[in-house]
Order: structure tokens, then C-alpha cells, then sequence
């Protein structure tokens, strides 16, 4: 047999900075747990801060522009991958910023919870940027793992802790469904490799365990994503979570699994799309019509918005199975680009709600926010700004995000998905306009805790650049955008992987 | 023939230990069946010809894991009245739903036959011929799996912080205005 060693160049270092950065911000962070002059709360921010800010720079400077693969497709270095771990970076970076300014930040600013925060982000760089399933599957894992113990102990409370042992239970099922589902694939293909299950393609695809290997793998997915039936741990986990959790984990692991799902979906499985697309159009629709329908019910907004996140990954999943009818590079842009709409929006929304809570009431319910106008009237603006945006309405990110992902699914006669996205649109207008109703025409009533909110640059800053940016995608570069889009889907869409330029030195 | 046997009959008797490790009331009784189960798994690897892997997980998981899991039910030390507290919610739906799974793929892999697909590069005759078990699995482990298998390093320092982060005694919370809300309606 022949082995290759791998030639660790200095090239192999700079494009996998973005991980490295974080792996060593996260050992100095474990020091700083067990270090009382090192651990202090300034000290803490600094080192995930100037991690993180690393790792940024350094997926956004070296990018190179043909996609090449490291130590056997573990490692690849490309322009999907590169926005994938930019857009997560960002995400990252904000949820810290956004923590630091709310009554959570002692909790959140010590040596071993910032540990587990920068694994769980390398953990999502490594699954955007690698075709091998064994590396996949390690870097979700690293993600998902530190998340249910974050979820469940950074502010503990038998609600935070009820959320993470449902994650936590529902979760391992899942891996162990997505694992079954890549040990099929790699039973029929005989390799790990996407690149390579997809040249084994035109011979095997038709067979029935790559069938069963495909449906599993989609069933391990969907759970991430929450999309129904598989969304079940989601209204729970996202309540009981720190607000602040919940929007990373809304955010971020959206746009780690896109990233993965469309390496799957579009780039090695598009020929066995007869398999898949029935089961996640069938997941699309019960998603848009759950989501929205159990959304209107909810009292406490971040059950609402989780509702209304499980509709939001069926209008991505509308793109999605766009992919199967022919050109894929559409589809994918589009959902890219709803994909960044969501996150400014999410992120956005869950901002304000952070910067409103207190250590007395982290779980507001429409009563809290009515009549919000009057008191901050900033925040309500930005609010209703995001609501706008979620359900859709020009001139917000939201709309341009719908009219793209529509579209895609239109060109491919969809018809029926787009019907009932329509539809699911149109329920969800009430609930998110009930927001802005409650914030602006409706008398502030006597709640039990009062919001007393800090005023904070921080958070008046990333709320503004979330407003303008949610306008200025909405209005003047959805073009533009929309071109860096569809340039990095081409990676996936056209051919899989190049062959390996550099790393392997052949004996 | 022979090996199909084996592996069913391994196969069978994992799937009977695992549900008994999650129905039994008594852990000490858990943690056995796991040591079980973690021996037939190794049967499993041994007769895949993978002796390497399978002497290991002996040593490793049935050996020096599960002892700690003792150590850990030990120093708990459960009273027999909290033990019985100690409820499975459905133990026979879960049972229930594997079962139905495992018919489903079992029953799947009998009308759709067997996978014509190819074998992955290391079949036994190639490995044995590159140097044996130990020798092939630590060169792929430090060439072709280089990546994953230092990140599979991370992955264990993670599980370990978190684990001090669930088992740290932190000031008791009283219910806040959040958590009322959540039991009212949740």
C-alpha cells in the first residue's frame, strides 16, 4: 500500500490559520480558566476578541481562487469555503461583542466558557471547509457538543437545563443517524471522499444503499437545521438557550450545514436528486406551514422566532431542492444570499432582545416589548426594521432573499413549493407585524419586570450596521451580491474538487 | 457463511446489551451490560480481520473507560430510594422504534441484496501485505487522516472542559420572571 506522507508546507499553515488561530485562542482561554491574574473578564475578551479577529482576517486575505484540497480532501481551501468560515467569523465575533454588553457578561467572559465558545466555532470552520466524511463529521460534533453544554450551563436554571438535555438526547440520535447514513455511502462507493463518491456516481448512484446512505444523511442534516419533522428540540432548545446562544445557534449552524448540504446536495449527490427530493420537498413544506402556523400562537418572542426560524430553513430548503432540476449555480447563489439575509436579520432581531433582557427576565413576551416605541424608540425602529425584513417586505434584504430563493424554484418548476411559500409568508406577516403593532399603537401595560436596558455603543453600533445593511441589500446591491454569490456556488455547482496541487508528496 | 453468522449473532447480542444498559434501574447493572457490549463490539472488529482495533477496544473502552464509569457510580452512590426515582420515561417506545428501524434496514438490505459496490483500498490482503493492522493504522492515522485525527484531540479536550463546566457547583438559581413564563406555557 502506498502511504503519503504529508508535506506540511508553509502554504498548508496560512490557509488553515482560521483554524489554527482559534484552536490556540482556545488553549490560552482554557489557561486563563484555572488562572486567577490571567482570568480577568478584560483579559478573557481579549483573547477571543484578538483570536477570532485572526482567524477573520486571515479566511478573508488568502483566498485562493481555484479550489484546492488539503491531506485528502480533510482540508479545502476555496472560495464556498472561505465564505462559509468569513460569514460564521463574523456571526462569531458579533455574539461576543453583543455578550459583553448584556448582564450575562461575567458569566459568559470566563477562561473555560470562552474554551468551549472557540472550539464550537473551529469546529464549524473545519465542516465548511472539508469533503472528507470522517472530518465532516468531527467537525460537527465539536460544534453540537460544546453547544449543549453551553447552552445548558452558562446561565444555569432547570429551564436552560431542560433545553440542553433535550438538545443534548435528540442531537446524539441524529449524529448517529448521519453517521449510518455516511457508512452506507461509504459501503457503496468504498470511499469517504466526496469528490470521489461522486465519480463512483454514474454506476452506483441508482443502488439502493446509496438510496438509504442519501435518505439517512439528509434525516442527520434536517435535525441540524431544524427543518419539520426534525425541528422538535428547536422551540425548546432556543427559549431555554441564553438569548445569546440562540442566535449563534440560529445563525451559525444555519449557515454551516447550508455550506455542507449544498457541498452534498448539489455538488456529489445532484445525480441521484430523484432520491432526495421528494423527502426534502415533503420536509419544506411541513417546515413553511409548521413554523408559520405554531409561530402565531407564541406569547414569548424567542419561541416565536424559533418557530419562525424552522420556516425560514424551509424557504432555504425551497432552493435547495431547486438544485436537482438542472443548473445548480442559481439556486445555491439564491440560497447563499437568503442565507446572509437571514443572519443580518437574526442576528439583528435577537440583538435588540439581548440588550432588553435583564438577569430577572431573559424570556420577554409581547407584553414586555408593548408600547416600546414610546421608551427606546431606537430599538423599536431597528425591531420593526427587522420584523419588516423577516416577513419580507421591499425594500429589506428579506424580500430580495424571498424573490431570489422563489425564483430559483420557479426556473425549475416548483410550483407547488412556491405556492405554499406564498402562503407561509403570508400567515407569517401577522405575527411579525403584531410586533411592531404591540411596540407602536398599543399603551405600554404593567409587567412583572420592568426592562431597565443599559445604554451601550456597542449594541447601538451593530444594530445600526444591521439596519443599513439590511436596507442596502435590500435596495442597492442585491445585484452585486448576487454576482459574489453565484461566483462562489460555482464551485460546487460546476466540477467537484480539482485535484490536489499541493500537500502530497508521493513515495 | 461462517462470517455472516458471526456477525449477526454479535449483532443480535450488541442491540439485547445496548437495551439493557438503558432499562436497567440499577447502574452498576448499566455499566456491566456496557462492558458487555463493548467486548462484542470488539468480536466484531476481530472478525473483520481488524485485530488491532479490536485488542484496543478492549483495553481502552472496556477496560480502562468503563472501570471509571464504576468509579463515577461509586462515588455518586445512589441510595436505593433515589435509584428507583430513577425513571425512564418510555423505555418501550424507544425499544420499539429501533426495533422498527433496525427491521426496516435489515429487511431493506434482504429484498435489495447485497451492495455491488466497491471495496474501499483496504482490504486484508493489502494490509497485511503492507506491514500488518498496527502498522497500516498508524500510517493512516498520521497521513491520510492526519487532519481529523487532530481535531478528534480537540474533540476529547472539548468533552472534558464541558464536563467541568456541567460539574461545577454554581450558586442555586431561584426561578426567574424567564423560567415562570416557560413552565406556564411550555
Amino acid at each position: 500500500m502506498n502511504f503519503n506522507i504529508p508535506a506540511l508546507t508553509p502554504e498548508f499553515y496560512l490557509t488553515t490559520l482560521p483554524v489554527l488561530s482559534l484552536c490556540v485562542g482556545a488553549l490560552i482561554a482554557m489557561l486563563q480558566g484555572v488562572s486567577r491574574r490571567l482570568g480577568g473578564e478584560n483579559a478573557v475578551f481579549a483573547v477571543v476578541v484578538l483570536s477570532l479577529a485572526v482567524s477573520l482576517a486571515a479566511a478573508v486575505i488568502y483566498s485562493p481562487a481555484v479550489e484546492t484540497s488539503y491531506l485528502n480532501g480533510s482540508y479545502l481551501a476555496g472560495v464556498l469555503a472561505r465564505f462559509g468560515q468569513t460569514l460564521i467569523l463574523v456571526i462569531a465575533l458579533t455574539v461576543v461583542l453583543l455578550f459583553r454588553s448584556t448582564f450575562l457578561h461575567d458569566r459568559f467572559l470566563r477562561g473555560e466558557i470562552t474554551a468551549l465558545y472557540l472550539m464550537i466555532v473551529t469546529g464549524m470552520l473545519v465542516t465548511v471547509a472539508s469533503e472528507d466524511l470522517v472530518t465532516l463529521f468531527v467537525g460537527l460534533e465539536l460544534s453540537s457538543i460544546g453547544l449543549y453544554a453551553l447552552v445548558g450551563y452558562l446561565n444555569p436554571s432547570r429551564r436552560s437545563q431542560e433545553g440542553a438535555i433535550k438538545y443534548f438526547v435528540l442531537g446524539s440520535f441524529a449524529a448517529a443517524l448521519l453517521l449510518f447514513g455516511f457508512a452506507l455511502l461509504y459501503v457503496a462507493t468504498g470511499s469517504l471522499r466526496l469528490s470521489e463518491i461522486s465519480q463512483a456516481a454514474p454506476k452506483l448512484l441508482d443502488h439502493n444503499w446509496v438510496r438509504l446512505g442519501v435518505v439517512f444523511s439528509l434525516v442527520g442534516l434536517s435535525f441540524k437545521l431544524a427543518l419539520a419533522p426534525f425541528h422538535l428540540w428547536a422551540p425548546d432548545t432556543y427559549e431555554a438557550a441564553p438569548t445569546g446562544l440562540t442566535a449563534l445557534m440560529a445563525t451559525t449552524v444555519k449557515a454551516m450545514i447550508l455550506v455542507l448540504v449544498a457541498r452534498f446536495f448539489a455538488g456529489s449527490l445532484a445525480s441521484v436528486y430523484h432520491v432526495w427530493l421528494p423527502a426534502l420537498m415533503f420536509a419544506a413544506t411541513v417546515s413553511m406551514i409548521l413554523g408559520n402556523i405554531m409561530a402565531l400562537v407564541q406569547t414569548s418572542l424567542k419561541r416565536m422566532l424559533a418557530y419562525s426560524s424552522i420556516a425560514h430553513s424551509g424557504y432555504m430548503a425551497i432552493a435547495i431542492c431547486a438544485i436537482g432540476g438542472g443548473s445548480s449555480s442559481f439556486p445555491i447563489a439564491a440560497v447563499l444570499y437568503y442565507l446572509v439575509g437571514y443572519t443580518i436579520i437574526s442576528l439583528g432581531a435577537f440583538g435588540v432582545l439581548m440588550w432588553l433582557e435583564n438577569q430577572e427576565n431573559d424570556n420577554l413576551i409581547l407584553d414586555d416589548i408593548t408600547g416600546l416605541a414610546k421608551k427606546h424608540p431606537w430599538a423599536a425602529l431597528a425591531m420593526a426594521v427587522f420584523m419588516f425584513s423577516f416577513a419580507g417586505m421591499p425594500p429589506t434584504v428579506g424580500f430580495i432573499g424571498k424573490f431570489f430563493v422563489f425564483n430559483a424554484a420557479i426556473t425549475n418548476q416548483l410550483y407547488g413549493l412556491v405556492i405554499i411559500g406564498v402562503i407561509g409568508s403570508s400567515i407569517s406577516l401577522f405575527y411579525y407585524l403584531r410586533v411592531i403593532v404591540r411596540m407602536y399603537m398599543v399603551e405600554p401595560v404593567k409587567v412583572a419586570v420592568p426592562l431597565a436596558p443599559v445604554r451601550s455603543l456597542v449594541v447601538t453600533g451593530i444594530l445600526a450596521v444591521a439596519v443599513l445593511a439590511n436596507l442596502a441589500l435590500g435596495t442597492l446591491f442585491p445585484e452585486a451580491t448576487m454576482k459574489w454569490m453565484v461566483n462562489t456556488s460555482k464551485e460546487v455547482a460546476a466540477s467537484p474538487v480539482k485535484t490536489s496541487a499541493t500537500g502530497n508528496i508521493s513515495h | 457463511m461462517s462470517q455472516e453468522l458471526l456477525f449477526y449473532s454479535f449483532a443480535g447480542l450488541i442491540a439485547l446489551c445496548s437495551v439493557m444498559v438503558v432499562t436497567s434501574r440499577n447502574p452498576v447493572i448499566s455499566a456491566i451490560f456496557l462492558v458487555g457490549d463493548l467486548f462484542l463490539l470488539a468480536g466484531l472488529y476481530a472478525s473483520m480481520e481488524a485485530h488491532f482495533i479490536a485488542a484496543i477496544q478492549i483495553l481502552v473502552y472496556a477496560g480502562a473507560i468503563v472501570v471509571l464509569f464504576m468509579f463515577v457510580i461509586m462515588l455518586l452512590n445512589l441510595d436505593p430510594d433515589q435509584r428507583s426515582q430513577v425513571q425512564i420515561a418510555a423505555p418501550e417506545v424507544g425499544v420499539l422504534a429501533l426495533t422498527v428501524i433496525a427491521f426496516a434496514v435489515v429487511g431493506g438490505m434482504l429484498v435489495f441484496g447485497q451492495p455491488t459496490g466497491v471495496s474501499g483500498e483496504m482490504t486484508a490482503e493489502a494490509i497485511n501485505s503492507a506491514g500488518g493492522n498496527t502498522f497500516t493504522v498508524g500510517m493512516v492515522l498520521y497521513t491520510k487522516y492526519l487532519w481529523p485525527f487532530e481535531l478528534a484531540s480537540m474533540l476529547i479536550m472539548l468533552a472534558i472542559i464541558a464536563s467541568i463546566v456541567i460539574a461545577k457547583k454554581d450558586r442555586p438559581k431561584s426561578a426567574t420572571e424567564g423560567d415562570k413564563r416557560r413552565l406556564a406555557h411550555g
